[in-house]
C-alpha cells in the first residue's frame, strides 16, 4: 500500500480551506512557521531531530501557529507521519503553491537606502501596476548595489542595479569585445 | 826356427777357431733360420700395418682438418655477415634515433612556441582584466558619489518600465 506524501496532506488542507480567508489564514500560519523555522536554530533542531517526542514538537508548533487550527493540524499530521523533513525541504514550493491559489505574488526588493519612503512608495505602486495589488512585498537594503533596484519576483530575478551594469561591463574586454 | 813354429801354431789355432766359428754359424743358421725369417717377416708386416694405420690416421686427420677449415670459413663468413648486419642495423638505428630526435626537437619547438603564444595571450588578458577591474573600481567610486535620490528614482522608474514591457510581452 503506497504511503501518504506531504503533497497529499497539503491538497487535503487546501481543499478543506474552501474560502479565501481560510486559505489566507493557512498561508499566514505556514509563513509564520517557515519564518520561525528559518530564523530560530533551536526550533529547527527540535523539529528535525528524531530524539524529541512528537508531543514536544506538537507543543512547539502550537506555540508558533496559534492563530490557524487547520495549519496546526496539518503540521501535527505531517509530524505524526514522519514527513516533517520532506515538508521542510519543500517548504518554499508549498508556500508558492498557496500564493498561487491566493493570487498573491511574493516580491523581494533590494535598494540602496530604506529611509527614502517616497521612493519605496513609488516602487510599490509601479510593482502593483505590473503584478497587481495582491503583493507580498519585502524591502532590503544593500548599499553595494550602488543605485537602482534588484527584484526577486517568486523564482524570477530582475537586476536593475548600477552594480549589475558594472558587472555586465566586466564581460567586455578592452577592445570592446564580449567575453563569453 | 822357433818363430816359424809359432806362426804355424797360430795359424793352426786360427784355422781351428775359424772352422769352429763356421760350424757354429752353420748350426745357428740351420736352427734359427725359420725363426729369424719369421721374426723379420712379422716385424715387416707389423711395420707395414702401422704405416697403414698411420696413413689412415693422417687421412682422417686431413679430413678433420678440411672439415674444421670449412667450418672456420663458414664461421668467418657468418662473422662477416654478422658484422655487416650489425653495421647496417646500427646505421639504421642511428638514423632512426636522429630522425626521432629531430622530430621531437621540432615538436618541442612548436609546443614551446604555442606555450609562449598562449602565455603571452594569458598575460595580455590578465593585464586587460586588471586594467578593467581598476577602471570598474574607479567607476563604482564615481557612481556612488554621483548618484542622487532623483537619479536613483529615475533609474528605478526606467528599469520598472522595461520590466513591465517584458511582463506584458511575455504574458
Amino acid at each position: 500500500m503506497p504511503s501518504a506524501t506531504v503533497n497529499d496532506f497539503f491538497i487535503a488542507l487546501t481543499n478543506d480551506s474552501s474560502s479565501k480567508e481560510d486559505l489566507e489564514k493557512v498561508y499566514t500560519g505556514l509563513s509564520n512557521f517557515v519564518d520561525a523555522f528559518n530564523s530560530d536554530k533551536s526550533i529547527r533542531l527540535c523539529l528535525i531531530n528524531d530524539i524529541y517526542p512528537s508531543s514536544v514538537k506538537n507543543d512547539l508548533i502550537a506555540q508558533i501557529v496559534s492563530d490557524c487550527n487547520a495549519t496546526r493540524k496539518f503540521l501535527e499530521v505531517v509530524i505524526e507521519f514522519n514527513l516533517l523533513k520532506s515538508f521542510i525541504e519543500s517548504r518554499e514550493f508549498f508556500l508558492k503553491k498557496l500564493r498561487r491559489l491566493l493570487g498573491k505574488v511574493k516580491i523581494e526588493v533590494v535598494t540602496i537606502d530604506l529611509n527614502q519612503k517616497e521612493k519605496l512608495e513609488l516602487i510599490k505602486s509601479k510593482l502593483e501596476d505590473i503584478w497587481g495589488s495582491n503583493l507580498e512585498l519585502s524591502f532590503k537594503e544593500d548599499p553595494k548595489i550602488l543605485g537602482g533596484v534588484v527584484l526577486q519576483v517568486e523564482d524570477k530575478y530582475f537586476d536593475g542595479s548600477l552594480m549589475g551594469k558594472v558587472n555586465e561591463l566586466k564581460k567586455i574586454n578592452l577592445k570592446g569585445e564580449l567575453n563569453v | 826356427m822357433s818363430e816359424e813354429i809359432n806362426i804355424a801354431g797360430q795359424l793352426k789355432f786360427a784355422s781351428q777357431h775359424l772352422f769352429n766359428l763356421i760350424v757354429f754359424i752353420g748350426i745357428l743358421y740351420y736352427f734359427l733360420k725359420d725363426t729369424v725369417v719369421k721374426f723379420f717377416s712379422e716385424r715387416s708386416q707389423k711395420i707395414s700395418r702401422e704405416i697403414q694405420e698411420a696413413n689412415a690416421i693422417i687421412e682422417t686427420s686431413q679430413e678433420a682438418y678440411n672439415s674444421s677449415s670449412q667450418k672456420i670459413n663458414l664461421i668467418d663468413n657468418e662473422l662477416t655477415e654478422l658484422r655487416n648486419s650489425i653495421d647496417s642495423i646500427t646505421s639504421r638505428k642511428t638514423k632512426d634515433i636522429i630522425e626521432n630526435a629531430n622530430f621531437v626537437a621540432k615538436k618541442i619547438k612548436a609546443d614551446t612556441e604555442d606555450i609562449i603564444k598562449l602565455e603571452s595571450l594569458r598575460l595580455k588578458y590578465e593585464v586587460e582584466s586588471a586594467i578593467l577591474n581598476k577602471a570598474l573600481q574607479v567607476a563604482q567610486y564615481e557612481i556612488s558619489n554621483e548618484v542622487t535620490v532623483e537619479k536613483d528614482s529615475q533609474l528605478i522608474l526606467t528599469f520598472l518600465s522595461e520590466v513591465k514591457q517584458n511582463a506584458v510581452s511575455n504574458s
